[in-house]
């Protein structure tokens, strides 16, 4: 998102802020999805990010970059939306082995899917971040609020936790 | 799998199904996000003669001020009467007290004045904000120190808190030091260079809000952080 356009959102320009959401709603929508997996939910945290992003691009630093603000803000929005969840729609609290038995996976992108299910949340968080998005670690420090070296140990717990739910679970369809 | 083979072999797997955009339903959304934010009303293009009867009429507008009143000096004038050009401040410092003397900032155009400690520090002015920054740029292994002062003159103090909590994932709570004010900070992390975001809102009086953001590190809390929020102390909103 370059300077230009964000002088003219913070101007309260519509064109300029449709230029933003045209950008950015793809890959907000992905990230959502991937983290809440589910479209609703997905659809109402991007929705509430591009108004907090409007409402709040006054104090945006224009020095810094703007797409980690952005993460940031949609991150936190899903984590709000994971928070307001009852305990039992949660992925994290449901037992492995019921989430096994919903349907069983028939591709490598559906085995992926199962195991990121039952990441815990800043696991899957920092997955996405990284692998879908493709966040430098740097962004992802401040997209988290967390120093990069924090950054660095939170991937490598998550790619353990992924590999062992793979392990678990794949029953022979996947090797990892 | 070693580790650099299931790095790859995430990342490809979760690109391999690409994200298909319904386009009804972010239609559907940018209608929803219209409809709830305000947004400048586009500018028509003028007929050229309009222009110049306005630059004129200005032109008269002004001169007629000009002869009669001139309400920005009459304000400026008042400022001064109420609030003396230098203050003498107190700054508490590990255990005994620093007197520092204070420059009053007129920003009566912008809703406020302020007392700047201007041996250490300087108040610049940016187009959406001020910001009271060292007066010398600190040595580049210093995170940065400043305090920035934004006006947000249509959003209340509830909805902009609501904005900082949720783009800093932040919790506010009442504070009555160094103003009343609702204040939350975050600290990333634990090492003496650590940077340290702390937040103060407050009304506007006119139903907007004034947020307050210091930045500086974990060693510096007890020097500019105290330093800058003895500063805060001694803002003043004043009548535009």
């Amino acid at each position: 998102m370059d300077k230009k356009t964000i002088k003219r959102i913070k101007k309260g320009d519509k064109k300029a802020f449709r230029t933003l959401y045209d950008e950015y709603y793809q890959s907000a929508m992905r990230t959502a999805v991937s983290m809440l997996k589910n479209d609703s939910d997905a659809s109402d945290a991007v929705q509430e990010t591009f108004i907090r992003v409007y409402k709040g691009i006054h104090s945006f630093d224009e020095s810094k970059l703007f797409k980690p603000w952005f993460y940031r803000i949609l991150t936190n929005e899903v984590r709000r939306l994971i928070k307001k969840r009852k305990p039992e729609q949660d992925y994290d609290q449901v037992p492995h082995s019921e989430i096994a038995q919903v349907q069983p996976p028939e591709t490598d992108h559906a085995t992926l899917d199962e195991a990121m299910m039952r990441l815990k949340e800043n696991h899957r968080e920092a997955i996405v971040l990284k692998y879908l998005e493709g966040l430098s670690e740097k962004e992802m420090s401040t997209v988290l609020d967390i120093s990069i070296s924090a950054v660095k140990s939170r991937l490598f717990q998550a790619r353990k936790m992924l590999k062992e739910e793979l392990r678990g679970d794949i029953h022979g369809q996947q090797q990892v | 799998m070693d580790n650099n083979k299931f790095e790859r072999y995430i990342e490809k797997t979760l690109k391999e199904e690409e994200y298909k955009v319904d386009e009804l339903q972010k239609e559907k959304m940018w209608q929803e996000l219209e409809g709830q934010l305000s947004f400048e009303k586009e500018k028509k293009k003028k007929p050229h003669w309009i222009g110049l009867v306005s630059t004129a009429a200005a032109i008269l507008i002004l001169a007629s001020g000009l002869l009669f009143t001139t309400p920005g000096h009459a304000l400026v004038d008042t400022v001064k009467k109420w609030f003396e050009p230098e203050k003498q401040m107190k700054i508490p410092m590990e255990g005994s007290e620093e007197q520092e003397t204070a420059t009053l900032n007129d920003q009566s155009e912008k809703g406020y004045v302020i007392y700047v400690d201007e041996e250490h520090y300087k108040l610049e002015e940016h187009e959406e904000y001020d910001l009271i920054t060292t007066k010398e740029p600190l040595p580049e292994q210093y995170p940065e120190v400043s305090m920035r002062i934004i006006h947000e003159k249509d959003q209340s103090v509830e909805e902009t808190i609501r904005n900082l909590e949720a783009e800093y994932d932040l919790t506010f709570e009442s504070t009555d030091y160094p103003i009343d004010a609702q204040t939350a900070r975050t600290i990333e992390g634990h090492e003496w260079n650590s940077p340290v975001n702390r937040f103060y809102v407050i009304s506007d009086e006119n139903g907007g809000s004034y947020i307050f953001h210091q930045k500086y590190f974990l060693e510096a809390s007890e020097g500019h952080g105290v330093r800058l929020s003895e500063m805060l102390k001694e803002f003043y909103i004043v009548e535009k």
